[in-house]
């Protein structure tokens, strides 16, 4: 079924690649989506660390 | 252990600025009052041990505000080892009151006078030294904006927070006030915290009721603390807490005239001179739309379109000359790779056309956000943005709403998600819920690329289109605005607007560019994140479907499994005017992220294969496409649901899923009616109208002038009482 993948080497580091980009891409909007309330409002700026004890961003400054 | 250290002082006074040199952090500061409204925290740079609190401004510590609530019940609250109060020298005598409550708390004080630098540039002089004797705690000058004074400062704040002392305050009431709060302190012995006996007593001499609630004390003591203060308030001839006020007044007037030395007699300053003419009753309104038009022109139009033809068509497009070298498109470079290493051609189109076509199709309009960021970081920092909220309180208030909403939607420019949360300033919960739901009508940074896009492929580059986006936004607060109000659960008396103007400053270009950054850097973010994600499925869905009964990749996308969901949903659209399933797909995918309905277009019409100047994707949408289905659908996605983040924050501030979704029905509602209406009487003015459409474009307008001009029915007494008892 996955045939189209194994083509030839280039079609599968390629194809490895774009999955590896795409697994990043989802694993920083899932993050992005367990950070507490308060941070929303600083959304678009760098985080400002511990805000409150839910926020899983809590600490990484 | 670690070392807490408040920052309180009244809004606008510099506290973000402050907190930010000394923690790293990069909090949004702004030029006008109520920027923050949750307190934030961060580690002192120099000094891990200790936590730098940054509390939203307050002009007294009697909770009237939300904000006045966190930052009270934070100080009252939590403690914190010290206070490191920031009082604006050049509103001392209004930044005292604050100050002198502080000093009651029972929590070590030091008090850093900013704004400094302009102090001395006016010539005036703070006795800073008598200053401290006089208030018992120590004082030191600052300039946050240039950072002077700021490191002694909070190498000051950390030592009183080691050295845990309980100061005492210098402050005396009058004798027979200092009579009924001794008698309050003694009565109450035991029953109050450590060191805060006094700041509990003044309270319940004021009769503060969430003092009251929260000692829960028995009746017969409240009676008997009652005696004493009607005993005084008889002799004083005044109520309880105005006696306070005008006791605490009397004090910093006292103060004021030993430790503060005016160089001249005030008389007009030079923002007084610009507040004459831009804050002028006939000027004001004209000026602030000339300079929104300029802001949109320059970003859109002229500058940012130059920036933008280099991005898209250059750098995410065929290739542009660099000193007369020509430098290929990342597009074609990359299907030259993929092609030369014998890559399979469907993963050739997944990245040229999926992923770069998608995400390429949006960061091309970084440098049109850059210009806007620019200008809209001016606006704020210099203190313009404060202006167009009280020229907007005059129109609000005739409205339904009052000028406190418009911070909100200053901030919402950016990104609607921080604009909702700082709806959280208004106190009346009638006018907060309005201005939640009202928020996402002004176009914020994301909507950008859509209005451009359609600007540039319909409008041929019109100058008007951006403006008229914002300005529509505005409208449809406005009439928002009459329109709830008209219904009982949104009536009711205006709240109260009052705010300081700040003095006009000029921006320091590290600022600027600082604002500039952050913000075009979070639109880079959600490139690489979500709409990279969204791109990838759309071109997934749209590559892939059932053709001759078999699942696989088709050559025709009227086969794929966007196709068909896409016609599913398309007739919703058809009244206005675009009833494509492209369109349809994009409108939907707009619900992620805003930016998603020009990659979705981007993804669609193969963005990575575009001819010179883009010219491939605006034939495609002219051809689908007419000039007033064009400005309904901008109207549409400008005006309706806003993305999911949005909603989210919605939820979070209305506290309940049925606010929620009364919000996201009555901004697709209106979006839906407006962009009919746009469409069906565009039609008809070209000559093209159906009998049908235009019926009902009129009885839309109908009910809406109905609505609009219906008499307001006044709001029941008792439910007044109780939402202003609940705020």
């Amino acid at each position: 079924m996955l045939s189209f993948l194994m083509e030839n080497a280039a079609t599968m580091v390629v194809a490895a690649l774009v999955l590896v980009i795409a697994a990043a891409a989802l694993a920083a909007v899932l993050r992005a989506r367990r950070t507490c309330g308060a941070c929303a409002f600083c959304a678009q700026r760098k985080h400002c660390g511990k805000i409150d004890e839910n926020c899983s961003m809590k600490g990484q400054r | 252990m670690a070392y807490k250290i408040a920052l309180a002082g009244n809004p606008n006074s510099g506290k973000t600025t402050l907190f930010n040199v000394l923690t790293g952090s990069n909090q949004f500061v702004g030029n006008w009052p109520g920027v923050t409204v949750e307190k934030k925290e961060g580690y002192l740079k120099s000094d891990h041990e200790v936590v730098v609190v940054d509390l939203p401004g307050i002009y007294s510590l009697s909770p009237y505000t939300s904000e006045e609530v966190v930052a009270r019940r934070f100080l009252v609250g939590e403690h914190p080892d010290a206070i490191l109060n920031i009082v604006d020298g050049t509103n001392l005598e209004r930044n005292l009151y604050l100050t002198t409550q502080l000093t009651e708390l029972g929590i070590p004080v030091v008090i850093a006078v900013n704004m400094m630098d302009v102090v001395t540039k006016n010539g005036d002089v703070i006795h800073i030294h008598r200053l401290s004797d006089e208030l018992g705690c120590e004082v030191m000058e600052i300039s946050a904006l240039k950072g002077t004074g700021i490191a002694e400062a909070a190498r000051t704040a950390v030592e009183k927070a080691k050295a845990r002392m309980h100061p005492e305050p210098k402050h005396n009431f009058s004798g027979s006030v200092e009579h009924a709060i001794a008698h309050i302190e003694e009565a109450m012995a035991g029953r109050l915290p450590k060191g805060q006996e006094r700041w509990y007593a003044i309270k319940l001499f004021e009769r503060d009721m969430r003092v009251i609630e929260e000692l829960q004390l028995p009746a017969e003591l409240i009676a008997h603390i009652e005696e004493d203060i009607r005993s005084c308030e008889r002799e004083l001839d005044d109520d309880a807490e105005s006696i306070i006020t005008n006791e605490r007044y009397n004090y910093i007037t006292a103060l004021i005239r030993e430790c503060y030395t005016r160089k001249n007699a005030p008389g007009m300053t030079i923002s007084d001179k610009i507040d004459y003419i831009v804050t002028n009753r006939w000027l004001a309104l004209p000026i602030f739309a000339a300079v929104m038009c300029l802001t949109y022109y320059i970003s859109v139009t002229t500058v940012g379109t130059w920036a933008n033809d280099w991005a898209a068509n250059g750098v995410f497009g065929d290739g542009w000359t660099f000193f007369g070298h020509f430098v290929p498109g990342i597009p074609s470079v990359v299907e030259n790779a993929l092609t030369n290493w014998g890559c399979a051609d469907w993963l050739v189109r997944l990245v040229v056309d999926g992923i770069i076509g998608g995400v390429g199709s949006v960061l091309g309009f970084i440098p049109q956000l850059l210009v806007l960021f620019f200008f809209l970081a001016f606006l704020e920092a210099c203190g313009y943005m404060s202006r167009i909220a009280f020229i907007m309180d005059r129109i609000f208030r005739k409205f339904g709403l009052s000028g406190k909403s418009f911070i909100p939607m200053l901030i919402g420019t950016g990104c609607s998600v921080p604009g909702i949360m700082a709806s959280r300033t208004i106190e009346s919960e009638r006018d907060r819920k309005m201005t939640v739901i009202t928020t996402s009508f002004i176009p914020c940074s994301a909507k950008l690329p859509v209005i451009s896009l359609f600007g540039s492929a319909i409008f041929g580059g019109a100058w008007w289109v951006a403006p008229s986006a914002y300005f529509a936004g505005i409208v449809a607060v406005l009439c928002s605005g009459i329109l709830l109000k008209k219904f009982r659960m949104f009536r009711g008396e205006d709240a109260a607007f009052v705010m300081e103007l700040p003095a006009y400053h000029w921006p320091t270009p590290r600022n600027l560019l600082r604002s500039m950054w952050e913000r075009s850097w979070s639109f880079i973010k959600k490139a690489g994140t979500v709409i990279l994600l969204c791109s990838m499925l759309i071109w997934f869905l749209s590559n892939f479907g059932v053709a001759n009964g078999r699942f696989g990749m088709v050559t025709d996308m009227g086969d794929s499994l966007l196709a068909a969901f896409g016609n599913l949903i398309a007739w919703i659209f058809r009244p206005l005017g675009f009833d494509e399933w492209s369109c349809a797909v994009a409108t939907l995918t707009g619900l992620v992220a805003k930016e998603n309905v020009v990659s979705t277009f981007g993804v669609l019409f193969g963005a990575g294969e575009l001819s010179e100047n883009g010219a491939e994707l605006w034939q495609r949408l002219s051809e689908m496409f007419t000039p007033y289905s064009a400005y309904a659908f901008l109207i549409f996605n400008l005006l309706c649901c806003p993305c999911v983040a949005a909603v989210g924050a919605i939820r979070r501030e209305m506290h309940s899923a049925k606010w929620t979704l009364f919000a996201v029905s009555y901004q697709t509602g209106l979006a839906y009616c407006v962009a009919l209406t746009v469409n069906q009487l565009g039609a008809l003015f070209a000559g093209r109208g159906s009998w049908l459409g235009t019926a009902a474009a009129c009885l839309v307008i109908a009910g809406f002038l109905y609505l609009l001009l219906r008499r307001k029915k006044p709001a029941p007494v008792a439910e007044e009482k109780r939402e202003g008892a609940a705020v």
